[in-house]
């Protein structure tokens, strides 16, 4: 059964895989104007990120990359901390959480 | 077989769950559709062998990231608030899609036509060589990746451990002090509220702390400046109680902006 199917498993297929989330998560940061929401797809496009990272490292059998991707997800737990503390000052100021009500605030 | 098979059911779980986080409406349920893009992300990772990091994945971004979004959501109470799909430049959504669209078209073009799998090269190596340039320097063994990964961290990397560490800090103590000034704005709201005089929605400290500084470059040229400063004292608090309110801050601020104005007058 398995030698009729020629179709294996490359690090390709992570690799396309890495670029439809990223875009997936780029579109929602374009279109949604909830910041939490925006704030969500750009953790989207960090996965997509790490994805590629051990694709890589798996490829070339080099260690790299799975350090990378730890230091990545550190950081990115601490831009989360920083960001939703941001978005909880400025939802003091209006209930409704709207970004571009958000950008006319200015000063 | 069995690794193309959890591949392509993982593969479905992250691009539904990702198109769930983009389309949902109720931030709670795209709150979730993320833990279930996660959740597969991490079963990507485990496939490949990072086994330590598809568990890392699971309790720091399934299990501590995801539950601070959905604190912050059910605090802000945006649950219940739907999000309105209207634009306010015209065409922002279509746009929106051709440039995420655009975006895929680049990538994958640039992942097919060139680079290290593309048809440009003539073997494989030559593309990895010109990415990374130290291939072959950190080769995975056949010990286990917990092992591998803390000698490769806490020997090569130590500096950027030690400098991820310092960011933890820093980002724990800037949430503290952000949601700390916070309150008193609440506090010294609700105290000019109680007193029947209408205060502006942004208070006397965060005027004081920002008056403060531009003012004290105002003695080389102006010296009714100190009076100004006074002024805005008197303007906002205007009972005598809420002073009270002020003398914390300038406690708990890091700068002490009456020495700044101390240093403006020596100046002359």
């Amino acid at each position: 059964m398995s030698s009729y199917i020629a179709v294996t498993l490359t690090e390709t297929w992570y690799l396309v895989l890495a670029s439809i989330l990223f875009s997936i998560g780029l579109l929602g940061v374009l279109i949604r104007r909830n910041p939490l929401v925006m704030f969500m797809c750009v953790e989207l496009m960090l996965n997509a990120v790490n994805v590629t990272f051990i694709a890589f490292s798996t490829r070339l059998g080099d260690l790299t990359g799975q350090t990378s991707v730890f230091f990545i997800l550190v950081v990115a737990a601490a831009e989360v901390v920083v960001g939703l503390s941001m978005v909880m000052m400025l939802s003091r100021r209006n209930a409704e959480l709207n970004v571009d009500d958000l950008s006319e605030l200015k000063g | 077989m069995v690794d193309l098979i959890v591949f392509i059911i993982a593969a479905i779980i992250t691009i539904g769950g990702a198109l769930g986080v983009v389309f949902f409406r109720n931030p709670v349920r795209a709150a979730l559709s993320l833990v279930a893009t996660f959740f597969s992300v991490a079963l990507l990772f485990i496939i490949q062998g990072a086994n330590f990091l598809g568990f890392v994945q699971v309790v720091v971004y399934a299990g501590a990231i995801v539950v601070l979004f959905l604190f912050v959501i059910m605090l802000l109470g945006v649950d219940k608030a739907q999000e309105v799909f209207v634009e306010p430049l015209a065409g922002q959504r279509s746009l929106g899609f051709v440039a995420a669209g655009t975006f895929l078209v680049m990538s994958l073009s640039g992942l097919f036509l060139s680079g290290p799998l593309g048809a440009d090269n003539a073997s494989e190596d030559a593309g990895a060589v010109a990415l990374t340039g130290q291939i072959g320097r950190n080769p995975i063994d056949e010990t286990p990746d917990v092992s591998q990964l803390a000698g490769d961290i806490f020997s090569r990397n130590l500096v950027a451990f030690q400098a991820t560490a310092l960011l933890l800090t820093i980002a724990t103590i800037g949430a503290v002090v952000m949601v700390k000034n916070s309150r008193r704005i609440d506090e010294l709201s609700l105290a000019g509220a109680g007193k029947g005089s209408s205060l502006p929605v942004v208070p006397a400290p965060v005027e004081k702390v920002l008056s403060s500084p531009v003012e004290s470059k105002d003695p080389h040229d102006d010296p009714e400046a100190p009076e100004i400063t006074e002024h805005t004292v008197d303007d906002v608090s205007q009972p005598e109680d809420t002073e009270e309110f002020e003398a914390p801050d300038q406690e708990d601020s890091l700068i002490n902006f009456e020495d700044l104005d101390g240093k403006g007058e020596d100046d002359e």
